[in-house]
């Protein structure tokens, strides 16, 4: 193959890529589920970089003795907690947690999973079976036990936290990936990049996977919604980011004992989880809908 | 068959009037309306069934055979279907004006429908004893044994053994399921039956199988009968009448002689030249050139003009009406009124 | 049919050994020992010596495993480190409360869901399609635990209708079964809807229409006949993740069931109780899962006679 060829089809290949990411786009703005999922995690986003900027430790963490328990006014729009801090600022610094639980650990999903999922399902044979039985092994712990053990282990903080639910994400990642290499690797251009003596890796992560990214990418973005609803299952039973963080599942766990005098503390934590997780659930719908119009109709 | 004379007996009754016509379709118009588009499936059917008569629908993909069957049945899917206009009549019933409770009882009983691929259209979670049972319990308030009982007559009619009645679709072949579906279509005796492509999706050797079993149990039903398809020979082998679409309209329409020995329309002559001659098989196949117009943007004039090799600039400016030429015999091609037009006509050999 | 689930039990014994190894050295690797509560500074090295090798922990991990693998094999479990009460015993108890839990909430999930995804099917890119799955899609983000405490602070605290945890009424049932079954509702709903909507543009329902078959009974019978197994592929998954991840409920409620009794068992380092929980909900688990495929059998004559062939057969669509 002359290296004019080859860059004639880079280039047209490049060409390809940016049109369909292009007609992927317009798909997902006609759709309205989409869009509002897509601004509410740009809200979140930029809550998030605000909080970084204009929030200081210190408001977060001094205690107001004064300012106990006051309902929602126009001073503290969520109330304040049982130190009189002000919780429209605590949630919205703990954003940062939610965001990186729903990027991190659905990225270790990925990462591993993709990448133990592909083996599988291109060499075939014991490294398959070995895979698969581990990935058996995972999904057959629950969860949220499996988090539970590896905070328990690694201790409680975001970075664990985000290990332990990113874990039980591997598994689902393996079998996608494995499913969707099988039908991929058997195509003729898979072949004939075998042909020309490319190397199973680079096959795999050069002609394979980009084949395969629309499930993943779907899968990806819908599992972004578990992943925060775990995050935040597991801080709320104790098994996450630690109390005085205001880590969304943490501030309703820590409101448990006074739900009967402040409710909002309760209240408004979940409405935030809430938000999150239905922005990456619209959104992950609206991808799957724009990436594959067949499955629409 | 014994349960069936009782049942003839009342619908003679019922379309004594009307000269033993069992179906009319009248000026039927389809569209089928989509966010950007319209198609214009059917524009403007018409023709007549006679008791224990055929009539075969003849034309392409898209001529809108399939639609004026689900009219006639109003199972046109809705949205996006829509049927703009048109009666019509099954048994002196007027199909198109009844309630969805009245039509449950009129489909299965005074008409049936054979869809086109019987892989698919059979319920794969139900045996076919039950499928065939079903229309006998709905539509003639028989107990589950009494209905089964018939389910089994039913499928030895169709020449299934009785005993196979509790086996599911997937354990029969493709021309046995085409069975049990006419079997199925047949159980209540129905005055019509439309049969869409029955053979088109089984092989030659099935076809011919489950054409002449359709034949007899015809006349065994007295079943008057729509055959749609686009096999000619089909055609001539079921049919007494014969309709032919192009675009929605029907183009040529008359007796089985009419429209195979005195051909008159430029399409129908074009679609027997595209059939090889059993007595010349070395004569070049004559395709009719260019594809059917978009449905969603008919011409203006004979949808046919394009390709017609006789058409002239008034074929391509106004839509021809469907005139008589005998009693029997209609044709839709505005060169007639020439005096003296002819086309050549499609020879035997 | 026998063979068959003689052999999904049979897989199920080397997965076990694995995840309770897992178990095991996760729970020795974590930091602290079960002994730490019971160290006072009144006790000598010795003492302390003498307390750790009463739970064996002067011996290596694999030892300690092999002792447990061991009694296993002869049907014990084990007792709690902490309460010395058996295990088999302690689960027995626990478990009905969380078996009842997740299958009140099960019913009350498929009961409403399943109208409510024929509904959406059926009106499919209407305004009310659109309203149903966004219902459903709130369902699915909603935080199961905050459901809980916000149904606890409007029902149980304002209203006073039901009590906040576990009485012996049926009363206390009404509040964690909604909390838990909403979810479950949500993804019900959801599955279903997209099963009909599958099986919607199947010829079979044309041909059964064709015959006269009322609508209702074309819905019905045909259509939710032929878009049963994904559904219930659905209902089995949420059957199991409940019964093994109700633990979040269970601490809302103060639930007596075996969720929270393994949550308490990981904090406190009960190594024998947390692995002893942890089988026998992933038996129940795989169980679950053996029995919803049983199901796919008697529903669907395809896959039975796939079953009876031993061989996977590919079906006709």
């Amino acid at each position: 193959m002359s290296s004019k060829v080859t860059a004639q089809q880079a280039v047209s290949r490049q060409y390809e890529k940016e049109n369909r990411a292009l007609a992927v786009w317009k798909r997902l703005r006609t759709n309205p589920g989409a869009v509002i999922g897509l601004i509410i995690l740009i809200i979140m986003v930029l809550l998030m970089i605000y909080s970084f900027l204009f929030i200081s430790y210190e408001e977060i963490y001094t205690i107001d003795s004064k300012n106990r328990f006051s309902p929602p006014s126009s001073e503290h729009i969520f109330g304040t907690d049982e130190m009189g801090r002000d919780l429209a600022k605590r949630i919205i610094y703990g954003s940062r947690y939610s965001l990186a639980v729903a990027f991190g650990a659905v990225a270790i999903g990925v990462i591993i999973g993709t990448f133990l999922g592909s083996i599988a399902g291109y060499f075939g044979g014991w490294v398959d079976n070995l895979i698969m039985r581990i990935s058996d092994i995972m999904s057959s712990i629950p969860g949220i036990l499996l988090g539970m053990v590896i905070v328990t282990i690694l201790g409680p903080n975001l970075l664990n936290l985000l290990i332990a639910v990113g874990v039980t994400n591997i598994a689902g990642f393996i079998r996608m990936a494995r499913a969707s290499v099988l039908t991929t690797k058997s195509n003729e251009y898979v072949e004939s990049a075998r042909a020309i003596g490319m190397s199973e890796f680079r096959i795999i992560f050069t002609q394979v996977l980009p084949n395969s990214l629309s499930p993943l990418i779907v899968t990806a973005t819908a599992r972004m919604a578990t992943s925060i609803l775990a995050a935040a299952g597991l801080s709320f039973l104790g098994f996450g980011i630690a109390a005085p963080k205001p880590e969304w599942g943490a501030l309703i766990s820590g409101s448990r004992n006074f739900i009967n005098y402040a409710p909002h503390l309760c209240t408004y934590p979940g409405l935030f989880i809430m938000l999150m997780a239905f922005a990456c659930a619209l959104l992950g719908d609206g991808l799957r809908d724009a990436l594959d119009p067949k499955l629409k109709k | 068959m014994s349960i069936k004379t009782v049942d003839t007996a009342g619908k003679e009754q019922a379309v004594v009037s009307n000269d033993d016509v069992v179906l009319e379709v009248e000026d039927l118009v389809v569209h089928y309306v989509l966010k950007k588009s319209v198609v214009e499936a059917v524009n403007g059917v018409s023709f007549k069934l006679k008791k224990r008569r055929a009539i075969g629908l003849v034309g392409e993909t898209g001529a809108g055979k399939t639609t004026t069957a689900l009219a006639i049945m109003n199972l046109v899917p809705d949205p996006p279907g829509v049927i703009k206009n048109g009666k019509i009549t099954v048994c002196g019933k007027d199909m198109l004006s009844m309630k969805p409770h009245q039509l449950e009882k009129i489909r299965g009983k005074d008409i049936s429908m054979i869809f086109q691929d019987p892989m698919t259209s059979l319920n794969p979670v139900m045996t076919v004893g039950e499928q065939i049972a079903e229309s006998v319990r709905l539509h003639e308030h028989v107990g589950k044994h009494e209905a089964m009982k018939r389910a089994v007559e039913m499928l030895e009619l169709v020449g299934i053994p009785g005993e196979r009645a509790g086996d599911y679709p997937h354990q029969f072949s493709g021309g046995m399921k085409q069975r049990v579906v006419i079997a199925v279509a047949l159980a209540c005796n129905p005055s019509v039956l439309i049969a869409d492509e029955p053979t088109t999706a089984l092989d030659v050797t099935i076809q011919a199988q489950v054409l002449s079993m359709m034949n007899d149990l015809k006349e065994k039903c007295d079943t008057a009968l729509v055959m749609i398809t686009h096999d000619l020979g089909v055609v001539a082998k079921m049919c007494d009448e014969v309709a032919v679409l192009y675009a929605g309209r029907i183009v040529e329409y008359g007796t089985l002689e009419d429209v195979f020995n005195r051909t008159m329309h430029p399409y129908t002559e074009g679609l027997f030249n595209s059939l090889p001659k059993i007595n010349n098989r070395h004569a070049p196949l004559k395709p009719i050139p260019g594809l059917m117009p978009d449905p969603t943007r008919l011409p203006p004039g004979c949808a046919f003009a394009d390709r017609c090799r006789y058409a002239t600039d008034a074929c391509r400016a106004n839509i021809p009406e469907l005139r008589r030429v005998s009693d029997t015999h209609s044709v839709a091609c505005s060169r007639y009124e020439e005096p003296g037009f002819s086309i050549e006509g499609w020879r035997h050999g | 049919m026998l063979r068959y689930c003689a052999i999904r039990i049979a897989l199920l014994i080397p997965i076990l050994l694995c995840v309770s190894f897992i178990i095991f050295w996760l729970i020795d690797l974590a930091p602290g020992e079960i002994t730490d509560t019971m160290i006072t500074d009144q006790m000598t090295e010795e003492d302390i010596q003498i307390l750790r090798a009463k739970y064996d922990l002067d011996k290596p991990l694999i030892v300690r495993y092999g002792k447990y693998i061991w009694n296993l094999l002869h049907g014990d479990l084990g007792r709690s480190q902490v309460s010395n009460l058996s295990v088999w015993e302690q689960y027995k108890i626990r478990f009905p409360f969380t078996l009842r839990l997740s299958i009140y909430s099960l019913i009350l999930g498929v009961a409403l869901a399943i109208p409510a995804g024929i509904f959406a099917a059926k009106h499919a890119g209407t305004i009310w399609d659109n309203i149903t799955t966004a219902i459903a899609m709130l369902g699915l983000s909603m935080p199961n635990f905050w459901l809980g405490l916000m149904l606890l602070i409007y029902f149980s605290m304002k209203l006073k209708m039901f009590p906040a945890a576990y009485d012996g009424t049926w009363k206390s049932y009404v509040l964690p079964v909604v909390a838990n079954g909403f979810a479950m509702m949500a993804s019900i709903t959801r599955q279903t809807r997209s099963s009909i909507l599958d099986v919607s543009r199947q010829d079979f329902l044309r041909t059964a229409r064709a015959k006269g078959v009322p609508e209702r009974r074309v819905t019905y019978k045909h259509e939710l006949g032929n878009a049963w197994i994904p559904i219930i592929t659905q209902i089995g998954m949420m059957l199991g993740m409940t019964l093994g991840g109700s633990a979040v409920i269970e601490a809302v409620y103060s639930w007596p069931g075996v969720g929270y009794l393994l949550v308490e068992a990981i904090s406190r380092r009960d190594t024998i109780m947390a692995c002893g929980c942890v089988i026998l909900t992933a038996t129940m688990y795989t169980i679950i899962l053996l029995i919803v495929d049983l199901v796919y059998a008697a529903i669907d004559p395809r896959i039975r006679s796939a079953y009876a062939r031993k061989k996977k057969r590919r079906v006709e669509a």
